[in-house]
């Protein structure tokens, strides 16, 4: 029993390297993004495999749902953006998988000074670039910003989410070796130093 | 299989813990010095099976192996399973410190269970030893289903509501781990029979 206890003592030493409050049921991971009126969203499982089908609700400051709908083949689904808010996407990918992405409402646009960006005029910014109103010069911008910065803001995100790394699954291999190997250590110890 | 954190109720945590600590102490005491490394080799297979994703319809599905360490294990698949699952936790945050007595009982009490039911066949004649792989396979995330409606009954949600909607989604896990589990096993009979219980494990390396 000696042994059991030692066994379990290292075991629970391990505990320390839990990363606090970030432990879900399962993992699977969400990224939002914001283009133009439109709201992306990505979800994959750490591995890299897409979801399809997950279910993606969107909720609002209160937790009321305003729309949900299914990721593609690819495990994405776009929206409009339907309310200018701090909100929160939830994917539901089934299994207890869960993950959810907060947006606030600066990355929807939202805020006192953009409260109603009109439409563009149908003639085109191109058609008289000179001509721009500093307003609608600013529209243009930051919908051209939002267009070139998609790609970056999706890979923080990919960033930013853990996913699981040959080095995790290499250094807990590694683990499960040495506490083998203290084990029977301990055990033939315990026999006196006989070999195994 | 995971329960998270914040779920249950701290009467089933403790009891879920003090019971996989009760389990971990029989398997340790049961353990040989030469199974150890039978033991580090499957808790290294559970360890590595949650990231193998199956694609499945709608969703994606990862392996438990739980019915394979149990098969392999006996008892100690506690110790294994325990393990498995606290590097699980550390490295891929699956499920989480508090739950982690729950877990280990979610997927190594049926593992044990299974060990009871089928270890006897698989030493048996091939289609026999076959089927009973299939079925301890199958079984284990099965009675692991059960085993997570009962903590989520006892932490105060409706048991039989929950039980079905786990073992529900959890269909095409069992079939894919009943099938996984077989084909190990078989494959175990060819190369390497004195790694199946029922035989006295002299040539195990």
């Amino acid at each position: 029993m000696n042994t059991a206890t030692l066994l379990f003592t290292l075991t629970l030493s391990l505990v320390p390297l839990l990363p606090p409050g970030d432990a879900s049921a399962h993992r699977v991971n969400l990224f939002a993004w914001v283009e133009g009126e439109t709201v992306h969203t990505e979800a994959k499982y750490p591995d890299g495999t897409l979801v399809k089908e997950g279910l993606i609700r969107v909720l609002d400051r209160s937790g009321r749902e305003l729309l949900q709908g299914k990721t593609n083949d690819r495990g994405e689904f776009s929206f409009p953006i339907p309310l200018r808010e701090d909100l929160t996407i939830v994917l539901e990918a089934g299994m207890g998988h869960r993950a959810d992405w907060p947006l606030s409402a600066a990355e929807l646009g939202g805020g006192p000074a953009a409260a109603a960006p009109s439409p563009a005029p149908a003639s085109g910014p191109a058609a008289a670039a000179a001509s721009l109103s500093p307003a609608e010069l600013e529209q243009a911008l930051e919908k051209a910003l939002d267009r070139k910065l998609a790609p970056v803001v999706k890979m923080m995100a990919e960033l930013h989410a853990p996913r699981a790394r040959l080095s995790d699954v290499v250094g807990g291999l590694g683990w499960i070796v040495g506490l083998a190997g203290f084990a029977v250590w301990l055990k033939s110890r315990r026999r006196g130093g006989g070999p195994a | 299989m995971h329960i998270s954190e914040g779920v249950l109720s701290g009467p089933v945590l403790l009891a879920g813990a003090a019971l996989a600590a009760a389990g971990t102490g029989i398997g340790l005491k049961k353990l040989e010095p030469e199974q150890i490394p039978r033991a580090a080799m499957l808790a290294g297979a559970f360890f590595v099976a949650s990231l193998v994703h199956v694609p499945l319809g709608p969703t994606s599905v990862h392996l438990v192996l739980n019915g394979l360490v149990g098969l392999l294990l006996g008892w100690t698949a506690f110790p294994a399973i325990l393990v498995g699952l606290v590097l699980q936790a550390v490295f891929f945050q699956f499920g989480g410190l508090t739950t982690l007595g729950v877990n280990t009982l979610i997927m190594a009490l049926p593992a044990v269970t299974g060990y009871g039911l089928f270890s006897r066949f698989l030493q048996g004649p091939k289609a026999a030893a076959l089927a009973a792989a299939f079925a301890c396979g199958f079984l284990s995330v099965l009675l692991g289903g059960v085993v997570v409606g009962l903590a989520l009954a006892l932490s105060g949600e409706h048991f039989l509501n929950v039980a079905f909607a786990v073992v529900l989604a959890h269909l095409p896990v069992m079939g894919i781990e009943g099938v996984v589990t077989a084909l190990c096993v078989g494959f175990l009979r060819r190369v390497q029979p004195g790694l199946l219980p029922g035989r006295p494990p002299v040539e195990v390396r």
